[in-house]
């Protein structure tokens, strides 16, 4: 398969477009439009009594507080109306995906991640772009190593 | 009924897993007690071994590796001062308990003085060189952890551009 990137200043400001093309529309192609279409799926995001569309590069982390999923970004915060569990399956967290499961409460897209800290008791911190730090609990830390090595995580790993 | 199962076992295995984190802290803590006690009590030339003794310094590792595992128990972020407060919490907790439970359950009676001041001479120093040690595994293991998520970057980036 021979893939080429077209750079064009004249589009600058526009979505970026995926044209494919080939003989016919086969299970390949159609398997390669979904692993395409997966990586621009957007969260539906709301704050008090406004609605927006969040694309998934945005997010810096999710997090579940008092039954609620927010999502933050850089400077905002929307209520999402996910489960971490299903936000997990969505984002396909922890199978080559950038978002991974850190806690019973946060998933956290690593592209956004600055730097990590290993501390006392079996935990390390993740310290974000935007200067705020979530902790990768006990429970994750092993499989959070094994992603970070091995880009998987075990079967059992629960997202 | 197969998932139930599955998660009283996952529970099951944390809590084991914390049991023995907590047990081989503990072997640590025992094992450099009875050892020291034992060749103090050699070094002065005594040869009676009190089994009670030995049990209780047991005891008291476990207790030592509870009671440290206790001052990181909250899966929080702690701030930088929380964070240094519990760290020296956690370094002087064996120094704190051992004192007394030596005094308090009589390791030393009947031997010469030079005896208890030789067994916390050498314990003072092995819990500062342990901090010391604990310290550096995680600047190591900070630095390691940098690479690995600079390595993923770069492998997520070469990914996206393919």
């Amino acid at each position: 398969m021979k893939i080429k990137v077209i750079e064009n200043k004249h589009r600058a400001g526009e979505e970026p477009e995926v044209v494919i093309y080939c003989s016919e529309e086969n299970q390949e192609i159609r398997r390669l439009v979904k692993l395409i279409q997966s990586m621009d799926i957007r969260i539906a995001g709301s704050n008090e009594n406004v609605s927006c569309s969040l694309r998934q590069e945005d997010i810096y982390y999710f997090e579940a507080v008092d039954g609620k999923v927010f999502a933050y970004l850089e400077k905002e915060v929307w209520q999402v109306p996910h489960s971490l569990e299903s936000l997990g399956r969505l984002l396909k967290a922890g199978r080559g995906s950038s978002f991974f499961r850190i806690s019973k409460s946060c998933i956290v897209n690593l592209d956004h991640v600055e730097h990590l800290t290993s501390m006392m008791g079996n935990r390390i911190i993740a310290g974000m772009e935007n200067g705020e730090e979530v902790i990768i609990s006990r429970h994750y830390a092993g499989m959070f190593r094994d992603y970070l090595k091995y880009g998987r995580c075990g079967d059992d790993t629960e997202m | 009924m197969i998932r139930k199962c599955k998660e009283i076992i996952s529970k099951w295995e944390h809590y084991i897993r914390i049991e023995m984190e907590a047990e081989v802290m503990a072997c640590v803590h025992g094992y450099a007690m009875i050892l020291t006690w034992l060749f103090m009590k050699f070094v002065v030339g005594e040869d009676g071994v009190s089994l009670l003794y030995v049990v209780e310094m047991g005891f008291l590792g476990y207790l030592l590796a509870w009671l440290q595992r206790l001052v990181f128990w909250k899966e929080k972020a702690y701030s930088i001062r929380e964070y240094r407060l519990r760290e020296i919490v956690w370094c002087a907790l064996p120094l704190v308990l051992t004192f007394p439970a030596g005094k308090i359950l009589g390791w030393f009676a009947g031997l010469p003085a030079v005896c208890e001041w030789g067994f916390y001479g050498l314990l003072v120093p092995y819990y500062i060189v342990m901090w010391i040690m604990m310290k550096r595994f995680f600047r190591k293991d900070t630095r390691q952890l940098n690479e690995l998520l600079d390595e993923y970057k770069a492998d997520s980036g070469n990914r996206s551009e393919e």
